[in-house]
């Protein structure tokens, strides 16, 4: 039901597509990821009808590869299998000591910063990628947006070019597409914090925008997770909105403008349906 | 992670029974605070209950074997297993706080060189825990400023030693961070260097056999910040003071003057697995009894009297389902 939401015709995505997901403190985003992740390892014929592979970078700093591994693996998507044979290649960053999180020790002597650091290793792994064919697309899936923010400093344009310059980098006849989840409640749109409003009054005294709008400004696609405004509940776990920002996945006339849908999340699949639709 | 009160120091509680719990079962203590001598904090841990009392907790099937020692009127024994019920469901949200790491289990049982004990949450905080369990303890002063790169190592070099081989009993050791974006902790920092720092930390948690519980107030945060820090938490937690006179809350909650604050659970773990945890009960009253033992318990309202005017006792359903006064029969109703 999300395939036809977003119009995603099974096969890898379009080259160049730059789809977001927003999720916020009650209800993570990171199920999309894995939910895209399988789809993706495991589709193989493109819509033109030749056979090519999509081939993913996965740029992981929220969480390590085991986590991601075994709840592909309860959904039948064996990670390990498809890193061992050059589809998948999985940059572990949460583990300190990567080049990322040098920047705590407040290191004077970098020539280039963090995420140029990180654009120069992701754009080696794509060309060494190994291209059956010229028609195979890449996709390079990013969690998160935040935590590139926080290691650049909070430098929010330093992320926005990175993300601008993974877009760019060809492989074969095409270019990259990227999935990329940022936390949508960062934002001053959402007003005070989100959970606990505290003390801290601030009344719009910053006028620069937040990374998520800015993401927001920029992508194909957004997918937005929320949380049921009723509250949890263990039958629905929130609710995701689509919304079409450009013809890139589907065409104007075909798709449906702002879809909602919600979704209930179990071991071995996450399953879609409309509001009220939950049995 | 939890998010402190402004009014009351009320996580130091679940502090010190976190840090107590662990050294009594001698697992390593890593405990980072503003305080100049966070030494003299580790003095005010509780001790292990003593055994007496955590005997007399009563166990349901051996009550009547149990009649010579306490002579419990037959009216009262069904108390006695709501107690037992309150009581292990508190140890699983004891459980739940202080449980949020990623590495493979490790048997909470097995039994240490300084004396065996089986993992338990019943402390006395009024006598201090013995002194030769603090040996196992690394403090470190927060005072004049947090230097987060030093920090950082020495939490690195604290998971480090925790490392066993294959095989080996596996030492889970536990970090406590208290008030980490307090005033005296920022003043040498920025807001980005600390959300570094705790990305660092959890890749250091997550990969090794520690556990991290860290206090913050976030209400000194801005509110885009402290958002941030609330996504970095496997578990969130916040506790909230409840005020010394409140009638209405009092007429709404029963032993209103044993609860000092509540608890709210805002957010539990889900590692290596996509299904969200729901919590049973989102608010927890966190009470002090007899200045001895900290209890938390769902939020339980006392029955709201739905009827009003003569009839007094029984709800509106028992009195319409009743017997009229002069029945002729007992079925007429």
């Amino acid at each position: 039901m999300l395939e036809e939401a977003l119009d995603w015709k099974g096969d890898g995505l379009p080259p160049g597509a730059l789809i977001l997901i927003e999720d916020c403190v009650a209800a993570k985003g990171g199920f999309l990821l894995t939910f895209m992740l399988k789809k993706l390892l495991t589709s193989s014929a493109h819509g033109d009808g030749s056979f090519a592979r999509t081939r993913v970078v996965f740029v992981a700093m929220a969480e390590p590869f085991s986590h991601y591994g075994r709840i592909a693996k309860k959904q039948g998507c064996n990670l390990l299998h498809c890193r061992d044979n050059g589809q998948l290649v999985f940059l572990d960053l949460m583990a300190a000591g990567n080049p990322l999180t040098s920047q705590v020790r407040g290191s004077t002597e970098q020539v280039s910063s963090p995420l140029q650091r990180l654009y120069q290793i992701v754009y080696g792994i794509v060309k060494k990628m190994k291209s059956h064919n010229a028609s195979d697309r890449t996709v390079i899936m990013i969690d998160d947006a935040s935590l590139l923010e926080i290691s650049a400093g909070g430098k929010s344009d330093q992320v926005l070019s990175f993300l601008q310059y993974c877009r760019a980098i060809h492989t074969g006849n095409n270019r990259c597409s990227v999935v990329v989840l940022v936390h949508g409640d960062t934002d001053f749109r959402y007003g005070a914090a989100g959970l606990d409003s505290g003390g801290y009054g601030e009344q719009g005294g910053q006028t620069s925008s937040s990374l998520a709008q800015e993401l927001d400004h920029i992508a194909d696609v957004t997918i937005s997770v929320d949380p049921l405004s009723t509250g949890l509940a263990n039958d629905v776990h929130g609710q995701v909105t689509i919304t079409h920002w450009s013809d890139v996945l589907s065409s104007r006339e075909s798709r449906q403008g702002v879809q909602t849908l919600q979704f209930k999340l179990m071991e071995n699949n996450t399953s879609f349906f409309h509001p009220g639709g939950c049995l | 992670m939890i998010m402190e009160d402004n009014e009351a120091p009320h996580h130091m509680l679940l502090l010190r029974y976190f840090m107590a719990q662990g050294l009594v079962h001698s697992q390593p203590l890593f405990f980072a605070s503003p305080l100049p001598s966070p030494q003299a904090f580790l003095g005010t841990l509780p001790a292990i209950a003593s055994a007496r009392e955590s005997k007399s907790r009563p166990m349901g099937p051996k009550d009547s074997s149990g009649q010579d020692e306490l002579r419990i009127a037959w009216q009262y024994r069904r108390y006695l297993s709501e107690q037992k019920a309150l009581e292990e469901r508190r140890l699983r949200q004891q459980e739940l706080t202080a449980s949020s790491w990623a590495s493979s289990s490790s048997s909470f049982s097995h039994s240490s060189a300084v004396g065996s004990y089986e993992f338990c949450n019943d402390f006395d905080m009024r006598k201090p825990l013995e002194r030769s369990l603090l040996i196992g303890s690394k403090c470190e002063s927060l005072a004049s400023g947090a230097h987060l790169g030093d920090l950082l190592d020495q939490c690195k070099e604290f998971a480090a030693k925790l490392a066993r081989p294959a095989g080996e009993v596996q030492t889970v050791g536990r970090l406590a961070l208290q008030s980490l974006c307090a005033p005296q902790c920022v003043q040498s920092c920025t807001d980005w260097e600390l959300l570094a720092f705790l990305h660092s930390l959890k890749g250091i948690v997550r990969t090794s056999n520690s556990v991290a519980v860290i206090t913050f107030p976030a209400s000194l945060l801005r509110p885009t910040m402290a958002i941030r820090w609330q996504h970095f938490a496997d578990i969130l937690l916040s506790v909230e003071s409840a005020l010394d006179e409140d009638k209405e809350m009092a007429g709404m909650l029963t032993d209103y003057q044993e609860i000092v604050g509540f608890l709210r659970v805002h957010k539990l773990a889900s590692i290596n697995t996509q299904i969200p945890s729901v919590p049973d009960a989102n608010v927890h009253t966190m009470k002090v009894v007899r200045r001895k033992k900290l209890i938390l318990e769902r939020l339980l309202f006392a029955p709201v009297d739905a009827v009003s005017g003569d009839s007094g006792s029984g709800s509106a359903a028992s009195l319409l389902c009743g017997q009229p006064a002069n029945a002729p029969s007992k079925y007429d109703f």
